[in-house]
């Protein structure tokens, strides 16, 4: 639930900040931060509603864990 | 330019690399080194010493530039931008999440177990956004404020521990020979040292001579008190201890009792692991922002961090699902860490000598 409220809080900030951006015309920071702002939400809503996201790590894991066996076994 | 003293940086470097390591790093380094975890300091910071010079090269190289503009040179403005924009989404934001997650592990664990994680991870991102908002000269100046605390906090720890040392707990020396110690270096030196990368982006705000005597002196002030943590925990608690408890740092400040008055100092740790964490997480948020925007072509990088940060609390909360995991990344972290670390700016050293024309001074 305290998710939700940040969330309401990051786009409260982002429209204000909108706001300052329009005014000076800066068209691709806009759509450059709307789109991230759009991603975070995603990612927001998808944890609210109990969706297992996949670890940003795992990727890191499957690349060097061989490596990593490979060295520990080395080194013991 | 001119925007950092040299001080400034120095101290803004030294306790982004204290950040999230002083807490946990005790456990790693005696779990894989037992009592020797002390050694694994030194034969760290002797590989780092290696590394400075490639970084110092890079440096002298681009000048007054973003490290962005000096790629964009290098590899032209497409590659550049693609290589900067994904360097800063995998190196310094995924590093963010991570720290951010550690300071969650830790309130949640040691601080106030009920409290729901995503509170004091948007307390601190509020923070941190409103500090970098402000630009590098204020983050400067707060970092310089802050600093006396911090440093003051630490002295105290320190002394108040060194009645509980034990010399009998970091004996017998090498019991295992050398190849525990070089494994139980792996985790400091990735952790906080393969992240001074990072300091290459703050060329445009403070000269390269400052900068440098900045990254040594960080450097050397970490380093230093990276020793003595690892050090005065081992001798206090016993390396089995050590490498039991997630947190040493804090655990072994609880242990402090003099004449049942003098105790529970874990208050002060918490504060100073706070300051740390804090600026830790500032400087990533600067340097993935800066790059971010740099890819994007964007005029102004604030306009990223408020996205950034609510991404940053999100993911903070499923990159590992337990401690155990964390420790188990520790294995794995390193390699992934040298490739940014010391690979990516090899790359960048190579091809900034292999295109001396395009890389602009000699």
């Amino acid at each position: 639930m305290l998710l939700a409220i940040i969330m309401g809080v990051a786009l409260a900030g982002s429209l204000i900040e909108y706001r300052f951006l329009a005014r000076r015309k800066q068209k691709r920071d806009l759509i450059v931060d709307a789109a991230l702002l759009a991603v975070g939400l995603t990612l927001g809503a998808l944890s609210l509603s109990d969706i297992d996201l996949p670890s940003p790590l795992t990727f890191v894991e499957q690349l060097f864990g061989p490596t990593s066996r490979m060295v520990a076994k080395l080194l013991s | 330019m001119n925007e950092l003293s040299g001080r400034q940086a120095a101290i803004w470097f030294m306790l982004h690399q204290l950040g999230s390591s002083f807490l946990v790093l005790p456990s790693v380094l005696a779990a894989a080194a037992k009592q020797d975890a002390w050694l694994a300091v030194p034969a760290a910071l002797a590989v780092q010493l290696l590394l400075i010079p490639l970084y110092l090269a890079i440096a002298k190289r681009i000048g007054e530039r973003s490290f962005g503009d000096y790629l964009g040179s290098l590899w032209g403005q497409t590659a550049g931008r693609i290589v900067v924009g994904l360097f800063s989404l995998l190196c310094p934001f995924l590093i963010l999440t991570m720290t951010l997650r550690n300071l969650g592990d830790f309130i949640n664990t040691s601080l106030m177990p009920e409290t729901p994680v995503e509170m004091p991870y948007f307390l601190m991102m509020a923070a941190v956004v409103y500090m970098i908002r402000a630009g590098v000269a204020v983050c400067g100046r707060t970092v310089e404020i802050l600093s006396p605390i911090a440093l003051s906090l630490m002295f105290i720890v320190f002394v108040s521990l060194i009645p509980s040392l034990d010399g009998a707990h970091l004996l017998p020396v090498f019991e295992y020979g050398w190849k525990p110690i070089v494994r139980g270096s792996f985790p400091l030196l990735a952790f906080p040292y393969l992240e001074s990368v990072l300091f290459l982006f703050f060329l445009p705000y403070i000269r390269y001579a400052p900068w440098r005597k900045a990254v040594y002196a960080s450097h050397a002030i970490s380093g230093g008190i990276f020793l003595l943590l690892t050090l005065f925990t081992v001798a206090a608690l016993s390396d089995a201890i050590v490498a039991n408890v997630s947190f040493p740092s804090y655990f072994v400040v609880r242990t402090i009792s003099v004449g049942d008055f003098y105790e529970r100092f874990e208050v002060l740790i918490t504060i100073l692991w706070f300051i740390a964490i804090f600026i830790r997480l500032s400087l990533l948020m600067h340097v993935s922002s800066v790059g971010l925007a740099h890819a994007c072509q964007m005029n102004s990088p604030q306009a990223l961090l408020i996205p950034l940060a609510l991404i940053a609390v999100i993911v903070a909360n499923l990159v590992w699902p337990n401690m155990t995991a964390l420790l188990e990344l520790f294995n794995i972290w390193p390699f992934y860490a040298l490739l940014f670390g010391a690979a990516f700016p090899l790359a960048v050293w190579l091809s900034g000598r292999l295109f001396r024309s395009a890389g602009g001074a000699p």
